[in-house]
């Protein structure tokens, strides 16, 4: 049997546990960046064998089963250029690294060509838990760091630059779609710049930002989605509770730390993969980034929510909170 | 975590029926028991839970084993239950039978639910007295190819959203005593929210933990206290002491200081007065309320002046006779309207004059 073979038979019997392996260090990345409060999104996948088979035959690997190492593989997008280097510091402090780091970001102007071309971050690490393959070493994953743009653009240059395979792409296309690098390049600066700008800008984020707080946290308890604008109308009543609060965000965060594991069990009976809320549409605001902010004001101001939330919102909503966290109102 | 409450978890439950014993129906009515666990969905077990976390939270008292004169034989089988010596079902039919026989003929019929629950991760009972509600549901259907509304009334409906008739009783195995008496919390969501003696005494075999002499004393001096030293505005204390003096001298069974606050405080004050009574060890929750530590205080109102001079009114008059007007220096006008009918000399033991000490003629204190 060739090598090829004998590594194609272990990957197909190993995948379901390095599919689990990539999933859990997904999972571990999301509640950490959540908790720097970085803005992303974190996806995970085992390589296809498909792929898997393509790519050891394609490439002179001795040894494919340990040469092939994106066999398990987690991708980070973040908003904008600026959160890279802070995303991949959460990586490297939280994930046993297996490897160097693959940075090409400033690749072009080291050579001083100023060519364009996918600006790789990559790191290689053990993977979260305690998976271990056949041989009892623990999973290895690669990490891709990217921005939304340069996700967009390598998705596009993979299905036509990269999976052309024999087929050469013409020079004029294969032009054509590298320059188009440089509009990811000035999409990042326009979108780190429009954040930066937003972040100074009182009026308008006041509400936004206390929701991105919330949201943070939420994200360490639970990835499901939830309706924004639910969140706005909510938001802008708990706001008015704590306008005399100083340095809220950090109080916000110390209430979620003081109090997961009642979250955790709140959310669970509750939440957004709760049977009340797939089923009956009840306790609607557990499987909401807000409901964080409600827990920490009924257990710390709750008259004052109640009075304000009375004139403006519906009181069963508020009661539900109330039954799950145990609170007199 | 707010309160304790929040840590209930329901694992699972069994139901009994108990029925209305009629002393004139032909054939007698009968405990109808069930012998195995009901089959909890998620969503139902969550939603017991839920329930009876919000109604121990806002009616729930503590209460301890009754010894001196035993009532029950339930609390041995909550014992027995915590220690793991017996099992859910075996346990909730001698609970159901208890129920039965301490129920007077006035009793309506009811369901009797056990619960195996933890609370903090300790093991724990909750038995709870339901009563079923009729109500109404409306569903969607299509008739004839044209769309209406099909109404059904169910007459057997539980724990719906306003319900205000709950029993229960919540023991833990960290409530055991070292001498192995039980202790946990009863609550009775009806009559105005005093606990009914039949569920506390006949049926639980308990009593209330705190006297609710020392509880309205209690409440009554934190509250005192926190208008004294916390509202500095004369003309809302004064408002806040008014309605702190009406609150307890008026007839209703229990006092909610939640609902005090919420009705008769400013919003942003209420919380610091909650707060306030929580670091006095008082209640902020329901509780019986009984005046006889404070009856005496209840009558009169007394406004004290940096000057030494005080004023001394009668609850029932102050709204009307008594005017309070703040002004920006700080100082505040009284204005006490009414025909003068007599004036004396005054003795106070607590504030006296020093430079007058020696003249004035000791007399009772008519503030005392």
């Amino acid at each position: 049997m060739s090598v090829v073979n004998n590594a194609f038979q272990r990957y197909q019997a190993e995948r379901p546990r390095i599919e689990k392996a990539a999933q859990l260090t997904a999972a571990l990345l999301r509640r950490r960046m959540a908790r720097e409060r970085i803005t992303c999104e974190v996806t995970y996948r085992a390589k296809e064998i498909g792929s898997f088979i393509t790519k050891a035959y394609k490439k002179p690997y001795a040894d494919p089963w340990n040469e092939i190492t994106d066999k398990a593989g987690v991708r980070i997008i973040v908003q904008h250029k600026g959160l890279l280097d802070k995303a991949l510091q959460v990586v490297q402090t939280h994930l046993t690294p297996a490897g160097a780091v693959q940075d090409y970001r400033d690749e072009d102007d080291v050579k001083g060509k100023y060519t364009l071309q996918y600006p790789r971050l990559h790191a290689q690490v053990l993977a979260a838990g305690d998976l271990t393959d056949g041989d009892g070493n623990p999973y290895e994953c690669e990490i891709q760091i990217r921005t939304e743009a340069t996700d967009l653009w390598a998705r596009m240059s993979h299905r036509l630059l990269y999976k052309a395979g024999a087929t050469d792409v013409p020079p004029d296309v294969s032009r054509s779609l590298y320059r188009l690098i440089a509009l990811v390049e000035l999409y990042d600066l326009e979108v780190e710049r429009g954040v930066d700008v937003l972040a100074q800008h009182p009026d308008f984020t006041l509400s936004n930002r206390l929701l991105a707080e919330a949201e943070f946290l939420y994200r360490t308890f639970t990835d499901h989605e939830y309706r924004r604008d639910l969140s706005e109308d909510i938001i802008d009543v708990l706001l008015e509770t704590i306008e005399h609060e100083t340095d809220y965000p950090n109080k916000l965060a110390q209430f979620a730390e003081e109090h997961r594991l009642d979250l955790e069990a709140a959310y669970r009976d509750y939440g957004p993969t709760s049977e009340h809320f797939l089923t009956h549409g009840r306790y609607i605001l557990a499987s909401q980034p807000e409901s964080l902010i409600i827990f920490e004001r009924l257990s710390t101001a709750k008259m004052l929510l109640r009075g304000i939330w009375d004139d403006q919102l519906s009181e069963t909503m508020l009661n539900d909170m109330a039954e799950i966290w145990s609170v007199h109102l | 975590m707010s309160s304790e409450f929040a840590q209930l978890v329901v694992d699972e439950a069994i139901f009994h029926l108990v029925p209305q014993r009629r002393k004139s129906a032909p054939v007698p009515a009968e405990l109808q028991l069930s012998e195995a666990v009901c089959q909890l969905t998620d969503d139902v077990r969550t939603k017991i839970q839920a329930n009876f976390r919000k109604v121990l939270t806002s009616y729930g008292r503590e209460v301890v084993e009754e010894t001196d004169v035993k009532k029950s034989t339930l609390p041995d089988c909550v014992h027995e239950y915590l220690t793991k010596e017996r099992e859910l079902v075996e346990v909730s039919e001698d609970i159901a039978q208890l129920l039965w026989d301490s129920q007077k003929a006035s009793s309506p019929a009811g369901l009797l639910l056990v619960a195996a629950a933890s609370l903090a991760g300790q093991r724990a009972l909750l038995i709870v007295k339901l009563e079923q509600e009729g109500g109404l549901r409306a569903q969607d259907v299509v008739v004839d190819g044209r769309r209406t509304f099909d109404m059904r009334y169910f007459a057997d409906l539980l724990m719906t959203e306003h319900n205000k008739v709950y029993k229960a009783a919540l023991f833990s195995a960290d409530g055991i005593t070292e001498e192995g008496h039980i202790e946990g919390w009863a609550a009775d969501k009806q009559l105005g929210g005093r606990m009914a003696q039949f569920w506390l005494q006949a049926f639980l075999g308990c009593r209330q933990r705190n006297d609710p002499k020392l509880l309205t004393q209690a409440f009554h001096e934190a509250a005192g206290e926190w208008i004294d030293q916390r509202v500095s505005d004369p003309e809302k204390s004064l408002r806040y002491l008014m309605a702190l003096l009406v609150e307890l001298r008026s007839n209703t069974p229990t006092l909610d200081p939640t609902a005090f606050a919420r009705r008769h405080l400013d919003l942003r004050d209420q919380d610091d007065f909650l707060t306030h009574l929580a670091s006095k060890n008082a209640r902020t929750t329901v509780f019986d309320k009984d005046v006889a530590r404070v009856a005496t205080r209840l009558n009169d109102l007394k406004l004290g002046f940096e000057s030494g001079i005080f004023i001394v009114a009668p609850v029932k008059r102050v709204d009307e006779d008594v005017e309070i007007d703040d002004h920006p220096d700080g100082t505040s006008t009284v204005t006490v309207k009414g025909k003068i009918t007599s004036t004396r000399s005054h003795y106070s033991a607590r504030k006296q004059d020093p430079a007058s000490a020696g003249d004035q003629t000791p007399e009772p204190d008519s503030d005392a």
